[in-house]
């Protein structure tokens, strides 16, 4: 049998996708699996040149799922550059927006994205495999998750105030209050999101315990773990030093942000266009570390919210005392975290100062360089500006999460695939997994363009002369 | 009783053609009298009371019930060389389609969340248009230029008639 090598690749998308190459033997195994990601520096250009106070308004439209995100990274590295420290109440509403971000965001994908995988059974048709097809097993949860999404939504929406494109936070704070008919308004819903995520969590909960042997051979391996922390390391979301423990659990650095570029590097592979970054000192790829819900569970020896901290407690003892290291249980960790951010929002609104009109810091002290850090829903976000005495952009540096994660998407995509794939006949429940494995980290390969079509697979088989001798499509 | 429409344009208008949605949408509030809004972020105004014009970046799920309470929702959209026309009008109906990697939802898998959550499937159409240059830039190409006038004309015609043609312009 000669070697030959398949391809997975949604061939539509214009920029950004990723293409998944499997090598395989003259054996019929697999030699090696790599994942290649488009990168989108050209965003970075695109900024250039523009003010500091508009790219708030900018960054967002990098991406169509997370544009929170950067609106509230970009805020923060204006205010370093304008030397505009955000008031306290600035400080709470940005977090209670950014709540609002990780609900929608992780409410979807574990209920619309991942469910399916989880709900049905990897080796489910994919025609039923989907959102339509948990709608069908379970739609009392699916409406259920529908509103919690649309929960986080309408935080954003009432202090963004747009449907697109939040306008809300500026270098200095924020340009709107909020009113007390507002938050009770946030308020009312509350209590039936935070059910729905612990349904999630039971559903999880359940499906790990009839699933272990699944989980424990499905992309496990260690790296280090990397994120925010609050000061007595916490889980963390907005604001804090940056935490990075080995594979073993031990801290190896806890940094201010600002700093980042004393700690990462990145390292560049010839098959994929999205560098990889690692931590300085252990060199590549010793030193490369996961990001996102695993990564920010790994790291946290606490959550400051009862119910998000009681289920830590049991995620925790899954490892042991070490660090959880198997993929699938970013599902587990997401869930987790959406319930730290509901019931922080319950938190953030009972703050007597949530109400205060004093949300801007009109007084500049102009530094011209600043660095916005936020744990997106998927990982680390640093924005680093330079920018000339008139605020104008000079350079720009994004990290984006799915970054952080790449060597761990394309370590999962290669185990799962040694794992599953035996011979050349490559059946759908394998596939499902090979993709299964990057869908664990969210990735957002590209939300800044897409067009009408939908997102197949191509699976290409093409032997050692470069000759496709199997095309799958779905 | 006259039918509820909503005119639907996602894209992201950072990025040249892949917007063109909102400059098809500006086009067809022009025709129909309504004040043309500044930015994709401003809201665009209804058309008697029973024609609303909305824009959005991405389809995502919560869309869902906003369609749900139309008779008849047009999807306009950019699309790629792929598909072979400058301009096309299409009927479409529910079925969840796939995005494996991605939180990419259809037009068609819109209208599929809305017939399974809220039991109401509107008519459903899909005007797109040719995007031939996808750069970070928030004009349009020439080409995308042109056809989108096209497009602006096609819809335009479908809510005076109130009869919607598949067409198809090269």
């Amino acid at each position: 049998m000669v070697a030959q090598k398949i391809t997975i690749e949604p061939v539509t998308r214009i920029e950004g996708h990723a293409k998944v190459t499997i090598r395989m033997t003259e054996a019929g195994t697999v030699d090696h699996a790599y994942l290649h990601i488009n990168e989108f520096r050209g965003f970075e250009k695109f900024c250039e040149g523009r003010m500091v106070f508009e790219m708030p308004l900018i960054t967002p439209r990098i991406c169509g799922i997370c544009p929170v995100s950067h609106h509230l990274a970009s805020a923060k590295a204006g205010d370093e550059v304008m030397g505009c420290p955000p008031p306290r109440t600035a400080s709470l509403l940005r977090e209670l927006m950014h709540m609002g971000q990780v609900i929608q965001s992780h409410g979807m994908h574990f209920f619309e994205l991942a469910g399916p995988d989880l709900l049905l059974g990897f080796d489910a048709d994919p025609a039923i495999r989907n959102v339509a097809g948990l709608l069908a097993a379970d739609p009392a949860l699916t409406v259920k998750a529908v509103n919690l999404r649309k929960f986080g939504q309408e935080i954003i929406h009432t202090l963004g105030g747009r449907r697109i494109h939040p306008v809300f936070a500026v270098p200095g704070g924020v340009n709107k209050s909020l009113h007390a008919d507002e938050r009770d308004s946030i308020l009312k819903d509350l209590d039936e999101s935070i059910r729905t995520i612990e349904a999630g969590l039971a559903i999880m909960k359940g499906w790990a315990e009839k699933n272990a042997e699944d989980i424990n051979k499905f992309g496990v391996f260690d790296t280090g773990y990397f994120g925010m922390v609050t000061p007595d390391n916490g889980l963390e979301l907005y604001n804090g030093n940056i935490r990075l423990i080995d594979r073993e659990g031990k801290q190896l650095e806890c940094f201010d942000p600002r700093n980042y570029l004393d700690y990462i590097a990145e390292h560049v592979e010839s098959w994929s266009y999205l560098k990889f970054p690692y931590y300085k000192k252990l060199g590549y790829p010793q030193g490369v570390y996961r990001v996102g819900p695993l990564g920010r569970l790994n790291i946290a020896e606490k959550i400051d919210t009862p119910k998000a901290n009681a289920e830590l407690k049991i995620f925790k003892s899954i490892g042991n005392g070490r660090p959880v290291n198997q993929t699938l249980y970013y599902h587990y960790a997401r869930l987790i975290e959406t319930l730290f951010a509901a019931e922080h929002v319950a938190v953030l609104l009972d703050d007597p100062d949530i109400l205060s009109n004093e949300t801007l810091n009109t007084k500049h002290d102009f530094k011209g360089h600043g660095v916005g850090v936020i744990e997106a829903p998927r990982g680390t976000l640093i924005h680093d500006y330079h920018c000339k005495p008139n605020g104008q952009v000079e350079t720009v540096n994004l990290i984006v999460s799915t970054g952080h994660n790449n060597w761990a998407m394309s370590e999962a995509v290669d185990s799962v695939a040694k794992t599953y794939i035996k011979g050349p006949e490559v059946k759908e429940g394998m596939l499902n997994r090979v993709e299964a494995a990057i869908r664990a980290h969210d990735p957002c390969l590209s939300c800044s363009t897409h067009a009408v079509g939908e997102m197949p697979l191509l699976v290409e088989m093409v032997d050692p002369e470069g000759n496709v001798i199997r095309t799958i499509t779905r | 009783m006259k039918k509820k429409i909503l005119l639907l344009g996602y894209g992201n208008p950072n990025r040249e053609d892949d917007g063109v949605a909102w400059h098809v949408l500006k086009g067809v509030a022009a025709g129909l009298g309504l004040p043309v809004p500044e930015s994709p972020d401003a809201p665009i105004g209804k058309f008697e009371d029973r024609i609303e014009l909305l824009f959005v970046l991405q389809l995502v799920p919560e869309i869902s019930e906003i369609i749900s309470q139309f008779d008849e929702v047009c999807f306009i959209d950019a699309h790629t060389g792929e598909i072979n026309a400058g301009v096309r009008a299409t009927e479409i109906g529910p079925k969840f389609q796939n995005s494996p990697f991605t939180h990419h939802l259809t037009p068609q898998s819109c209208l599929e969340l809305a017939n399974s959550i809220y039991h109401r499937t509107p008519r459903g159409f899909l005007v797109s248009i040719r995007g031939f240059s996808f750069q970070f830039e928030e004009s349009l190409s020439a080409e995308t230029d042109r056809l989108s006038k096209s497009a602006v004309d096609l819809i335009l015609k479908w809510i005076r008639s109130g009869k919607f043609v598949e067409t198809v312009i090269s």
